[in-house]
């Protein structure tokens, strides 16, 4: 395929792109509905917190 | 520990998106980040995932910082020392060139001289003001460049008749971010930084930002 894609190529590869925004954007906007009690909570605890706030991650 | 009864910690929070999950039963608060499927075909690579945690950890930091009325100068304070500090807190006056380091000429000073002064102070240009010391025009290296194409003789032609006049300027209390979009929307290389009564008090060029590392 080197650098110049065909046309059908070049669509294919643009969908691919645009499924993954997609199901990102998806997966993002479902969250608004998670915002509840648990977020408020969070948003509480982290707000009274004088010291610091430690933040990681794991796999 | 959660259940050794000293927690090292005031709460523990987690973004996971399984509420059944070890982390999440041993945290005060688990918020529910789940996602139906990943983005990667073998949904295997967490994307999908990794996007909604980041997206919800957005959101209760933004939410934090409106309740809180977090500004940007806190934001500078708590990040002095990179880009963004430098950008919110630096101003002009800091690292404008003030006294001898300025270049400046009389008006009716002949470009010869003009030409010595600006070699002298090293900016790529002289600010022109009159006898109150108000900026009324600015002679830049282009404007030089500009001159020589005219043939005019720079011996007997004062710099006022080949100057920019006016010029754009700007104030010390000004933040250097805002004189560097200044120069980058005027597209010009110096700027002259004048007081109230538009008498010149300073001057710097792209250097200048670039050694303060504003750009």
């Amino acid at each position: 395929m080197a650098l110049d894609a065909t046309a059908g190529e070049a669509d294919e590869i643009r969908r691919l792109g645009c499924a993954v925004l997609e199901t990102e954007a998806q997966a993002v906007s479902a969250l608004c509905s998670r915002i509840d009690g648990d977020f408020v909570r969070a948003f509480c605890y982290m707000l009274e917190c004088q010291g610091r706030v430690v933040v990681l991650g794991m796999p | 520990m959660p259940g050794t009864g000293r927690s090292p910690w005031h709460a523990l929070i987690c973004l996971t998106g399984n509420p059944r999950s070890t982390l999440a039963k041993a945290a005060e608060v688990n918020i529910d980040v789940s996602v139906p499927k990943e983005a990667c075909p073998l949904g295997l690579a967490p994307t999908a995932s990794t996007t909604a945690a980041l997206a919800m950890g957005d959101a209760l930091a933004v939410a934090l910082l409106q309740s809180r009325g977090f500004t940007a100068e806190d934001f500078a304070r708590s990040h002095p020392a990179g880009t963004l500090g430098r950008r919110l807190l630096l101003h002009v006056g800091d690292i404008m060139h003030i006294g001898d380091a300025l270049p400046l000429v009389q008006q009716g000073t002949l470009l010869r001289d003009a030409l010595v002064e600006m070699s002298r102070k090293g900016l790529g240009m002289t600010a022109v003001v009159d006898a109150e010391h108000r900026v009324v025009g600015i002679f830049t290296d282009g404007d030089l460049r500009r001159t020589l194409d005219r043939s005019v003789d720079i011996h007997t032609t004062p710099v006022d008749l080949v100057m920019t006049a006016g010029g754009i300027t700007g104030r010390t209390d000004m933040l250097a971010a805002e004189g560097l979009r200044i120069m980058e929307e005027n597209r010009i290389n110096a700027l002259l930084i004048v007081d109230e009564d538009h008498r010149l008090v300073g001057a710097l060029n792209m250097h200048d930002l670039l050694r303060a590392g504003v750009m």
